[in-house]
């Protein structure tokens, strides 16, 4: 048969070859699968490949096989996910992320007349690895720097930086402060209703139209996901509860990005009390986003 | 634009024909694979300017549209993207076992093996009838909108694109989507002469 010709170069390859027909028959294994996972030639050839390992989608990779054959040409199985085929894990000591191989899966015609495709495995984990790192990196320096990426406003860190400095200066001088929490109410479905990109864009147009109402010295930042914070210097109980209110309403008038969604927002807001600490407000300003949220949302507490 | 790379009118009559037939393999080719009834509308071929391409591409795009590129190596050489409105992905995803609950990434990997049958089998075919071998690059997607297109787009290394503007009817999913395939100035050379070669035998 002729797979014995294509069974010297298949196993001096670095990576996996699996000949299969369209029910996932095994007619070849070669020798770096076999180490790969302890399973020898003669254990799997004749048997099918969803019957030795649990494969997460079968009706997939057999409808995979069947373009194959059906287009003569190669189909990558997993272009984006980097989804294993066959899990396989990875022996490591130092230094790594993933525990299970992270694989690049192509499938192409091997003989046509006989109905056989040949499956390539190969081991892609280091290069999944140094991505990683690089995320893991890009978001350190995300923490360090003050903004936030997506609304361009300042971030969570900077705020708190921000908080603790206002509250010494209130202390001080008997300065009030107030503060104000808010978030989109079901952002969620937003999300899901018109996608990621334009729930991205929902966040950006309102950092830009809170941005433009608020005074020189409030600080305004997102606080993570869609709840954003107002620092208000200076701000009495009642100011700050007023502030609030026209950002409700402002929200509520605006029809965004040109979906014109229609989008509600409940706020908590509190203000400072002498020799509280930071955490303290904070609690009484999320208890009071709690209750706007428990009263129907939409509004101010 | 530099005339050796202009297809005069009998040029782009052949090439439709040509692109007709590859793509009525295709669409048989998916039917076949999802073991699903399809109408297959002709489709409208056009041969594109790359400079009046983005404004073409951005008034027939929904909002939310799934843009899949792929590479495509030897004498037909450059890229075909797959451009496919959100709707038309919803629409299709159950032929591939996903429901409502599909999230982003399943669909992005439904786009990605739509475009890959689609351009794969579309290029294959019209390679074969002008006698060469094609090879693809793993495919990519992106969720792409009326203003980030801009961005994703860069067309200045190509001159010409075709366009085939696609319409598959399942039972009762419509999907609309357009197929361009952008050519490198060598291949459209190539083709020319090719396309030279079956004007001079047929008509």
């Amino acid at each position: 048969m002729e797979i014995i010709f294509a069974k010297r170069i298949l196993d001096s390859m670095d990576s996996g070859f699996i000949i299969v027909d369209k029910d996932l028959n095994i007619k070849f294994w070669n020798k770096w699968l076999q180490i790969q996972t302890g399973k020898f030639a003669k254990e799997v050839e004749g048997k099918k490949l969803d019957e030795l390992f649990p494969i997460e989608n079968s009706t997939s990779i057999k409808r995979k096989i069947k373009t194959v054959l059906a287009m003569k040409s190669t189909v990558f199985y997993n272009a984006h996910s980097a989804k294993p085929l066959i899990e396989i894990s990875r022996p490591h000591i130092t230094n790594s992320v993933f525990d299970i191989m992270k694989q690049k899966v192509t499938i192409s015609l091997y003989n046509s007349h006989e109905g056989l495709v040949c499956i390539n495995i190969v081991d892609e984990t280091l290069l999944h690895e140094a991505n990683y790192r690089l995320e893991q990196n890009v978001k350190s320096l995300e923490q360090i720097s003050s903004i936030d990426g997506l609304t361009k406003i300042f971030n969570r860190s900077k705020f708190h930086e921000r908080i603790n400095h206002e509250i010494k200066i209130s202390e001080r001088y008997n300065i009030e402060l107030g503060l104000i929490f808010f978030d989109i109410d079901h952002f969620k479905k937003i999300n899901d209703k018109y996608g990621h990109q334009i729930g991205d864009d929902v966040l950006v147009q309102i950092a830009s139209i809170i941005s433009s109402y608020i005074r020189d010295v409030d600080t305004f930042a997102r606080w993570g996901g869609e709840e954003f914070v107002i620092l208000l210097p200076g701000s009495s109980a009642q100011s700050t509860y007023k502030l609030a209110e026209k950002c409700r309403l402002l929200m509520l008038s605006t029809e965004f990005t040109d979906k014109k969604i229609n989008v509600t927002s409940s706020f908590g807001v509190s203000n400072y009390i002498s020799g509280e600490t930071v955490n303290k407000l904070f609690l009484r300003v999320d208890k009071a986003l709690y209750q706007a949220k428990a009263n129907g949302r939409n509004q101010v507490q | 634009m530099d005339k050796k790379l202009e297809f005069n009118e009998d040029h782009k009559e052949v090439l439709r024909e040509l692109m007709n037939v590859a793509y009525g393999s295709a669409t048989a080719v998916i039917a076949e694979i999802l073991d699903a009834f399809a109408t297959l509308h002709v489709p409208k071929i056009e041969l594109f300017n790359v400079t009046e391409l983005r404004n073409y591409i951005i008034g027939k795009m929904e909002d939310d549209a799934f843009l899949c590129s792929q590479g495509i190596n030897g004498k037909i050489a450059g890229e075909s993207i797959f451009i496919l409105n959100r709707s038309s992905m919803k629409n299709i995803s159950k032929y591939f076992d996903l429901d409502d609950s599909a999230t982003d990434d399943d669909l992005n990997d439904i786009a990605t093996e739509l475009t890959n049958i689609l351009s794969s089998t579309t290029v294959g075919k019209l390679a074969e009838q002008v006698d060469s071998m094609v090879a693809f690059s793993p495919p990519s997607v992106h969720i792409v909108n009326k203003v980030s297109i801009k961005d994703d787009l860069k067309m200045k290394d190509y001159s010409q694109a075709i366009v085939i503007s696609t319409s598959i009817e399942f039972e009762e999913e419509h999907i609309y989507g357009d197929l361009i395939l952008f050519m490198q100035d060598d291949s459209i050379v190539w083709i020319k002469e090719k396309l030279d070669v079956i004007i001079e035998e047929y008509l």
